[in-house]
């Protein structure tokens, strides 16, 4: 489904990622560990080709295209939607507005009762007021309110490759509880894998992923499964 | 409750007496350069809030405030190619309040000028004046903004402020990765800000 070959990405004058190797089928989970700085958020924001890097070696094939140098709104409409560490704000665009138009923008339109309908569905799994999409895009909301903004859009356009940059940054203990039932529930039904940075071993062990990959020193250093992420934990990133 | 009317100017140097409370739901300029002057009688409360889309204005709006008037304009304005606006606020009662919020917009690779003027006039009392100028700029489509404010009364208040942002390639790039093009994000994020019905 989603591979990533030597990937190197830099910025303008610095390396940031190097010789990343990267294959995600579907069904699968994995979770991205490292050190701060280590490129993890780097690699997430590289592969929706963010304008700030440049990738200077390797390809991404997502579904058998080679989406390397696609732009991001390309990315996005072929499946793969990215929930970042810190959602910005778009002052005066109501939610409901932005999910219309991205559902548009993505060629699966919803009439208004359609909309609605599955509005009132979504907000009840997350747990959120049925109003919360009439709010504006990610304004004067709580950095949990933000996250469960995202996945509300997520659960609309119903993406192949999820890709969440800390989701559990700024969730309480119930809040990591009700974003792990919409993702666990979301997998379920949909054919689609998740591509996850955490640290948070209650997240990770309500999510039960499939692999842990280690980023350290601007590359993939380790990968294995669950006994990975204890292991790291035990020992503590230094001593890798 | 104000009575709802358009303004429509047509000449040269257009002026208008507000002698009962008045809510102006649209505006029309002309292409030629026009001074539009408007004097508001005591008590009286003058407002507007509405979105005016501009295509090659060049004028100057001139508002008197006399004793106890309220001025409450809520504007978003939409420039389109070359324009220069003045919007002038003049306080020359006592006891007046004025409130100035403006949005604006440049369409297209252009520049226009938005000036605004606050004024307290000398010998008055008891003045208020707040304005608040947002303009969001984007590349080559660039409103040059310039807020000034004259007191000349030392019992008055008077605030005001002015906000140049622009369209930040992370807003552009969080639109982009909800599958929406540049120029499409673009338009989101303008419209957005003018929004004041918030």
């Amino acid at each position: 489904m989603f591979d990533i070959n030597d990937l190197t990405v830099k910025t303008s004058d610095k390396e940031l990622l190097n010789n990343i190797n990267l294959k995600i089928n579907e069904g699968e989970i994995h979770v991205l560990m490292g050190p701060n700085g280590a490129g993890k958020s780097t690699l997430c924001k590289a592969i929706l080709s963010h304008p700030s890097l440049k990738k200077t070696k390797g390809k991404i094939i997502f579904e058998k295209q080679d989406i390397t140098n696609f732009s991001t709104d390309k990315i996005a409409r072929l499946g793969i939607y990215y929930i970042a560490q810190s959602p910005v704000a778009i002052e005066g665009v109501k939610n409901a507005e932005l999910i219309r138009t991205a559902l548009q923008e993505v060629g699966h339109p919803l009439d208004i009762f359609s909309f609605n309908k599955e509005s009132k569905k979504y907000s009840e799994e997350l747990n959120v007021d049925k109003n919360f999409i009439h709010r504006e895009v990610n304004v004067a909301m709580s950095g949990g309110e933000k996250k469960k903004n995202e996945l509300l859009t997520m659960l609309f356009l119903k993406p192949k490759l999820i890709i969440l940059d800390e989701i559990d940054s700024g969730l309480d203990v119930d809040a990591i509880k009700d974003v792990a039932k919409v993702l666990i529930e979301y997998q379920k039904n949909n054919s689609c894998a998740f591509l996850i940075v955490s640290h948070q071993e209650m997240l990770i062990n309500l999510l039960k992923p499939t692999h842990i990959h280690l980023v350290m020193d601007k590359t993939i250093k380790r990968s294995g499964d669950i006994s990975l992420m204890k292991e790291i934990l035990e020992k503590g990133f230094t001593n890798f | 409750m104000s009575k709802e009317e358009k303004i429509i100017i047509k000449e040269k140097i257009q002026n208008i007496n507000v002698k009962e409370n008045l809510n102006i739901i649209e505006w029309q300029f002309p292409n030629d350069p026009f001074v539009c002057n408007i004097y508001l009688d005591d008590n009286v409360v003058f407002e507007t809030n509405c979105l005016i889309n501009l295509e090659k204005v060049n004028g100057q709006i001139n508002i008197y405030s006399n004793n106890k008037s309220i001025v409450n304009i809520s504007l978003g304005i939409v420039f389109n190619e070359e324009n220069n606006l003045e919007i002038k606020n003049s306080l020359i009662g006592n006891e007046a309040y004025s409130k100035i919020m403006i949005k604006a917009i440049q369409k297209d690779d252009e520049k226009s000028i938005l000036k605004t003027v606050g004024i307290i006039n000398e010998k008055t009392k008891n003045n208020e004046f707040l304005e608040q100028i947002k303009v969001l700029n984007f590349k080559k489509q660039q409103i040059i903004c310039l807020p000034e404010l004259l007191v000349y009364s030392n019992e008055a208040v008077a605030n005001h402020n002015a906000t140049i942002k622009n369209i930040d390639v992370e807003e552009l790039f969080y639109l982009n990765s909800k599958g929406l093009s540049n120029d499409l994000a673009k338009k989101i994020i303008k419209e957005g800000f003018l929004n004041f019905n918030k």
